[in-house]
């Protein structure tokens, strides 16, 4: 089975991708996850960085020994593999942006097909709920702001990314996107430096951002309690040109 | 009385606390200001407390990380980047003794539903001003000028209850929504007609589904509110729920001479009924957004009601409760305007809760409004309690854009809500 590879996101030192494999005539987001930590506890253990640095997204991968995973919603998409390898080539811009385009949620549905609760801040939904994880949203340019504070201790700092979300208004979301930090990093150490080139490199990607938003894994302060899956800023694609 | 390091230090971690516990992280308080922060809090729980003491600080959340540098070690290192700036938060050393006059958070799990129709059953008893100064032997236009009341609406003989089943008919035959359709009845009432089982009473007049919850909301004054905030919670599982307000308060106060009896005179009769719905129905739905609610329960004295044998009295301290009321509900719709990226200039509208006849001007000049964009039903009806909003909203053509109903209710508790789609 083929993947094209469209999202990739940080999770501590390992990645979090997913991607869209052609099934049925239509699209589909498969989130694939490593057969062998299928035992785990939680679905938390991501992909090496020795395994992907150094490729990019719109790969095509081939997911090795593909098997379907118990949908635990709102992370209906997961998918058990054995393992990924790179096929050398990229997709195409019309599925590129094909892609993107089928995973805007359609008139009157809700981004993740459940409802979403708020804090002061954010927006999470409750695990068991949903019926995907991933969506894509179409966003003025100039509405994205860049903010960001560094915690002391920590091995970066803490990039949000100020967005108006359907129903929910202005909502400041974690930024996940692996290349666009990246890139941001490059720019300089310093955290104002990098809010600049985030702020220039999304004006840069014309109008409309193709925003990717995903929902996190439960986060779980209490063990008694279910959790947040947090929604967060997975990706920033420009719709007329999606870069990788 | 200055406000020492010591004080912000006390500050922070009282709110670090509050979001930790609304943010289900953890059960125990964190007392030690001087542990690095990124120990205590993930990178989510960090921006909710940041958030939350840029609004104690009355200033934007880019605004305190630019303060600090973007930096953040520790809660002691914080305070005194904060204090060396100058910045005192609104509620000094202890936040709960100040509360926000806006519920702090969103409600959680709530989306937006909408108000499909609204119906007002007043009592068809007029009772004049000049009828009730001469029952407090107070002379001509005494109530008129103290308390802007032109006159109320009392129940005298009519049934109450019967009212505001034909509130709730009405509202269902204007919907053209049938009544096994409704999902839930909410019933709320300051001064209630039946002193038990007035919502079961009402679900069986108006012939609702027996399977239909049917439940009581207190709240006093602010109970339409209150019922809207349950209603957005039960929406998503009954689609529409009806809300009904009835208030009989001449049954249980008396006008006579002397101040209780003087308080009792602001106050009317009435009843009203709402239908609201997951989704929109007919073309006059309106889109009702997360209502916000407060409370504050230090302030319980402003006004009080005594039990006596023959009925009840209020005990009101006038002054400063017109005060608090027109403070919190200015705050509330300023906050509430704000949350959506908009200005009082914004609003068509704003429905308020009118304690008296007076406040509604009173709001107006507050907030540097024209008296017509207040709405309130009060001077020709008398405080319809948890009756007023609906009242008031009836009263007038729908607006256009957006408004915002504001109540101030006994405990003391206030609440808003915006009507109307903030984006148009």
């Amino acid at each position: 089975m083929d993947m094209i590879l469209l999202d990739w996101t940080r999770m501590g030192r390992a990645y979090c991708i997913a991607g869209a494999v052609w099934q049925d005539q239509q699209w589909r987001i498969v989130r694939p996850l490593l057969t062998n930590f299928r035992q785990g506890p939680v679905r938390t253990v991501g992909w090496s960085a020795y395994l992907l640095d150094g490729h990019v997204r719109w790969e095509i991968m081939e997911l090795i020994g593909p098997q379907p995973a118990t949908p635990e919603p709102p992370h209906v998409e997961d998918l058990w593999v054995r393992s990924l390898r790179f096929r050398g080539a990229t997709a195409s811009l019309e599925q590129r942006r094909a892609i993107l385009t089928t995973t805007l949620p359609r008139a009157g549905e809700s981004l993740f097909g459940s409802d979403l609760a708020t804090t002061r801040t954010a927006v999470y939904q409750r695990p068991g709920t949903g019926a995907r994880s991933l969506a894509t949203l179409l966003v003025p340019s100039d509405s994205i702001h860049f903010v960001g504070v560094w915690r002391e201790g920590c091995a970066e700092p803490d990039i949000r990314a100020s967005l108006t979300l359907p129903d929910w208004g202005n909502r400041s979301l974690p930024v996940k996107d692996h290349h666009l930090l990246r890139k941001a990093e490059q720019a300089g150490p310093d955290i104002e430096q990098r809010i600049q080139f985030l702020t220039a490199a999304v004006q840069r990607m014309g109008d409309p951002v193709a925003v990717r938003l995903g929902l996190s894994r439960p986060f779980v302060g209490r063990s008694d309690l279910p959790g947040m899956c947090w929604v967060m800023a997975d990706g920033f694609f420009s719709l007329m040109d999606p870069q990788p | 009385m200055t406000y020492t390091i010591q004080d912000a230090i006390a500050h922070l971690l009282c709110r670090l606390n509050e979001v930790l516990q609304r943010l289900e992280k953890s059960t125990s308080s964190v007392e030690d200001p001087n542990k690095p922060l990124a120990d205590l809090l993930d990178s989510m729980a960090m921006v909710e407390w940041l958030a939350v003491v840029a609004e104690d600080h009355r200033i934007s959340l880019a605004a305190i990380e630019e303060c600090l540098g973007r930096r953040i070690g520790t809660i002691a290192e914080m305070a005194a980047q904060l204090h060396s700036a100058g910045w005192v938060p609104n509620s000094t050393n202890n936040p709960r003794r100040a509360p926000s006059l806006v519920a702090p958070v969103p409600p959680a799990s709530v989306r937006p539903c909408w108000l499909v129709r609204t119906s007002v059953q007043l009592p068809d008893s007029i009772e004049s001003a000049a009828s009730i100064n001469a029952k407090l032997q107070r002379p001509a236009g005494w109530l008129e000028r103290h308390a802007g009341i032109h006159q109320r609406r009392i129940w005298a003989d009519q049934d109450s209850l019967a009212a505001a089943s034909q509130a709730g008919s009405a509202c269902l035959e204007q919907a053209r929504w049938p009544t096994e359709k409704v999902g839930a009845l909410l019933v709320t009432s300051e001064a209630p007609p039946l002193l038990t089982g007035m919502a079961a009473n009402l679900n069986h007049r108006l012939r609702l589904e027996p399977h239909a919850p049917a439940i009581e909301i207190g709240g006093a004054c602010t109970g339409f509110l209150a019922a809207f905030r349950i209603a957005q919670g039960l929406l998503d599982q009954v689609g529409s729920v009806l809300v009904i307000a009835v208030e009989a308060a001449t049954r249980y106060l008396h006008v006579q001479p002397g101040p209780a009896g003087e308080d009792a005179a602001l106050f009317g009769d009435g009843a009203a009924a709402c239908l609201l719905c997951r989704d929109p129905q007919g073309v006059d739905a309106v889109p009702v957004g997360p209502v916000v609610l407060g409370a504050d329960g230090s302030s319980a004295g402003l006004l009080q009601a005594e039990l006596l044998q023959n009925g009840v009295e209020f005990r009101m301290r006038r002054f400063e409760l017109a005060s608090r009321a027109v403070e919190a509900m200015a705050r509330s719709v300023r906050e509430l305007a704000g949350r959506h990226g908009l200005s009082i200039s914004d609003l068509d509208a704003i429905v308020v809760h009118g304690g008296n006849g007076r406040l509604p001007g009173l709001l107006a000049r507050k907030l540097g409004l024209p008296p017509e964009r207040i709405w309130s039903a009060t001077p020709q009806t008398g405080n319809l309690g948890s009756a007023s909003l609906p009242v008031a909203w009836a009263a007038h053509p729908l607006p256009k854009g957006r408004s915002i109903w504001t109540a101030v209710g006994a405990g003391l508790m206030w609440g808003a809500v915006m009507l109307g789609n903030p984006d148009a």
